[in-house]
């Protein structure tokens, strides 16, 4: 698999691109603008991007990652941020487009977790910072929103809304897919959520769920 | 106040000597008509004519406004008295009195100077001189009446009044010239006073009704009086058919009517000047009052009309104009700032210079008849100047507020800039090195996991301390500027703000569109500190955070339903929020009771 790293430092460039080498994938190329970005995009599967890049170091990168989902629905954009909000993650995940991530930066020194999401965006699956997602969870727990779930039930609505299939979820909590199938099924009834099957149509569903 | 005695003597002698005359009951020859006999009350129109010009002669003397005035009424005054010395059965005073007191006479000329003199006083224009110069010559005229008239006393006796000699018919055609040159000078006075009239500003008119009642009554004098009959007698006399015709209409009534009903006519005539000109006069007392007007519509804030407008009611004069002293340009101005050149004396119009303490204020430029009513005009003046150098200091603190404001607003601005610099300086450096050092800290331990698990397990411990050193630094970063301000606006900041607060909030936020940094930043920061403080104090269960725009004022509210009781003037915190809010020319209202929790709303202007 092929990655493209986009970042204004040439430091974290490296370091990452080491990281992603150990971690067994190709360095397509390294870009440290995004005109950079957008002449060799098409060398990649997946992109990783920082949100801010020169000129103005606000959000040039997201609207490049939104650019090129929209050309290129295929290909894997996982964007980092030093900050990581629930708005810029519906935004992102709101157009649609299947193979997006949004990390906390500092979350890819976790060798596990950065192959995890790097593997997800490029099947097409979803990756939603676990920081967003615990704000969300414990900022509508406050207002008792979410009163009528079990503890269990919270947590599988949290790996949901991270973007975990059905299967990591089971690993992750340890228990059997049937039994995650069972959680997800009272979830959205007693939400009354009904989203579409794919996994990334259900966390735009329950993101949206819980920013309302 | 010795020669207002003096003055006052002489005119009570001469009303004395004038009644005695007129109470000599006499037969009289004069001018061909029956004996003239004086009623008490007869004597008393009399007096009365004369004293009311000699009182408001006095009135206007006192008032040290018109000495010249004053004294030309009080001479018509007196020389309607000298009427009644023709009377007198012995003295060389009847020839004064013949001379001076019958026809029109010495009161003729000194009404007429009047009213050409009126109301300056000054007695320097073409047509008072011309007027004293055929004065003179009436005079003269009247002169010869004298010296061929009896006393009216005494026949052709003539006793102690200077005759040269007797001779009626010599004595009518004399008075018939006398009468009719007096009938030409009044239409002289009258084309005067048209002219004057046609020449004249707006003031100037309302200012010269008195004259014109005068000049009436004059008129009316000329042509009521003897030479009006002497005229149509003249007409009579040269028409063949007339004079048979005139017998038949005049005869005895004609007789009756001079007799007894023209003195009445021209003294109640005569009456109405000295009250017209005491009215002028009055008025312009009344007007005094319009400085009081004045001063109270000038003192009003929100006074409906402007300074210019209120100047030219108050003094009456609507082509008066209003020229500002400008100390930068060290010139007048107008209103709008554009230079005005102050009228110099060849021009028509007045100048009325307000001075401040050190240097000019302001000039008022007006009709120069307002120059006879000095006092008026300096009353207004000085109520002008009050209201001008008020309004000079309003504008002065209130550019100085503005200064201050914008001062304020630029601190403020400044201090954004600062917050957003250091924040971009945090991100791109000390949290770029971490996050960097982490991966590589990540990379060492994966290289030492097979040599050494034990140095592996201290990076991870140290890698682990590293995230924490990079949370607390994003948590203050964050803190100084929230990135996602500048990123997606005030809408997600407020959003992301309440989803960090630890007490549940109820957002709502309608903004359709982003404002200036500024702005945002404002509301964004008054937002997070108030949220703050609702953590640390409010023991609230929930709070509420709005934010919506209405009419060009972008609202915020934060209201909770904790203990109550915040004062800003205990806490620098809601000081500050004051502050911050007061910069940008909002307003901040806190209302706090206790128990019954805080409702915090800023208003910031958004256009």
């Amino acid at each position: 698999m092929r990655v493209g790293l986009v970042d204004d430092s040439v430091l974290f460039r490296e370091g990452l691109a080491r990281l992603v080498g150990e971690l067994g994938f190709e360095v397509a190329f390294q870009a440290g603008t995004v005109e950079a970005l957008m002449e060799r995009v098409a060398e990649a599967d997946i992109v990783i991007v920082d949100v801010r890049m020169p000129p103005t170091h606000t959000d040039e990168g997201l609207v490049a990652a939104r650019q090129l989902k929209r050309a290129r629905p295929e290909l894997g954009v996982l964007v980092l941020s030093h900050y990581v909000e629930a708005v810029q993650a519906a935004h992102l995940l709101g157009d649609g487009a299947r193979g997006v991530g949004y990390l906390l930066k500092d979350r890819v020194s976790d060798l596990d977790t950065l192959a995890d999401a790097i593997r997800r965006v490029a099947s097409g699956g979803s990756v939603v910072d676990p920081d967003v997602v615990s704000r969300l969870l414990s900022s509508r727990r406050q207002r008792g929103v979410l009163d009528d779930l079990t503890a269990r039930e919270r947590e599988v609505l949290g790996l949901i809304a991270e973007g975990h299939s059905n299967t990591a979820i089971g690993d992750r909590l340890s228990i059997s897919l049937k039994t995650v199938e069972t959680h997800i099924g009272t979830i959205f009834s007693k939400l009354e959520l009904f989203p579409g099957p794919d996994d990334d149509r259900r966390v735009r569903a329950v993101l949206a769920y819980l920013r309302s | 106040m010795i020669r207002f005695a003096v003055v006052l003597v002489l005119l009570i002698g001469l009303t004395a000597l004038s009644a005695y005359g007129f109470l000599q009951t006499t037969p009289f020859p004069y001018a061909g008509l029956n004996p003239l006999d004086f009623s008490t009350i007869e004597i008393f129109r009399e007096v009365l004519v004369a004293w009311a010009f000699i009182g408001a002669g006095l009135f206007a003397w006192r008032r040290r406004a018109r000495t010249a005035i004053g004294a030309l009424m009080m001479g018509v005054g007196a020389a309607w008295l000298l009427h009644g010395l023709e009377f007198l059965p012995t003295s060389p005073l009847v020839t004064v009195g013949v001379w001076l007191g019958s026809g029109a006479g010495l009161m003729g000329v000194f009404l007429g100077l009047l009213i050409l003199a009126y109301p300056t006083g000054s007695m320097r224009s073409r047509a008072t001189r011309t007027w004293i110069v055929l004065s003179f010559a009436y005079l003269a005229i009247r002169l010869g009446v004298a010296f061929v008239s009896p006393s009216a006393r005494g026949n052709c006796e003539c006793r102690g009044s200077v005759i040269l000699k007797y001779d009626q018919s010599l004595q009518l055609e004399l008075v018939n010239f006398a009468d009719l040159w007096f009938a030409g000078m009044t239409l002289f006075l009258v084309a005067a006073l048209a002219w004057r009239w046609a020449r004249s500003s707006a003031p100037a008119r309302r200012g010269a009704a008195p004259v014109w009642i005068a000049g009436v009554v004059m008129l009316l004098i000329a042509v009521t009086g003897e030479s009006f009959f002497t005229f149509a007698d003249s007409i009579v006399d040269w028409h063949p058919v007339i004079p048979s015709l005139g017998d038949l209409v005049w005869g005895q009534r004609r007789e009756a009517f001079y007799r007894d009903l023209l003195p009445w006519v021209q003294s109640v005539s005569l009456l109405l000047v000295p009250i017209a000109l005491l009215w002028g006069l009055l008025r312009l007392r009344l007007r005094q009052s319009a400085v009081a007007a004045l001063a109270v519509d000038l003192g009003r804030v929100d006074r409906p009309e402007s300074l210019v407008a209120a100047l030219r009611r108050a003094l009456g004069d609507p082509s008066l104009g209003v020229a500002y002293w400008s100390r930068p340009a060290q010139a007048y101005v107008d209103q709008m700032g554009e230079p005005v050149g102050l009228p110099d004396a060849a021009e028509e119009r007045s100048v009325t210079r307000l001075d401040g303490d050190d240097a000019p204020l302001a000039a008022l430029i007006h009709d120069p008849a307002l120059d006879e009513q000095r006092a008026l005009v300096d009353g207004v003046a000085a109520v002008a100047r009050l209201a001008i150098e008020n309004e000079r200091l309003h504008a002065e603190v209130r550019a100085q507020l503005e200064e201050v404001r914008a001062s304020r607003e630029r601190i403020v601005r400044a201090a954004d800039e600062e917050r957003r610099r250091v924040e971009r300086n945090i991100h791109d450096g000390a949290q770029q090195r971490l996050v960097s050092l982490s991966l590589a800290l990540t990379m060492a331990q994966a290289q030492m996991k097979e040599a050494s698990p034990q140095a592996a397990a201290t990076i991870a411990e140290a890698e682990q301390e590293l995230k924490l050193a990079i949370g607390e630094l994003r948590e203050l970063a964050r803190g100084i500027h929230p990135a996602i301000l500048g990123e997606a606006g005030l809408s997600p900041a407020l959003e992301a703000l309440a989803e960090r607060s630890p007490v549940p909030v109820r957002f709502r936020c309608a903004l359709s569109h982003r404002h200036s940094p500024l702005v945002e930043a404002t509301a964004y920061f008054v937002a997070a500190e108030a949220l703050t403080n609702v953590v640390k104090y409010a023991s609230a269960s929930s709070v509420e955070l709005a934010a919506e725009e209405a009419e060009g004022w972008l609202h915020v509210t934060v209201a909770d339903d904790g203990v109550g009781g915040a004062d800003p003037s205990t806490g620098s915190g809601l000081r500050g929020l004051l502050d911050r809010v007061a910069a940008v020319g909002g307003r901040l209202s806190i209302e706090s009771f206790a128990g019954r929790g805080t409702r915090l709303v800023a208003e910031i202007p958004c256009e």
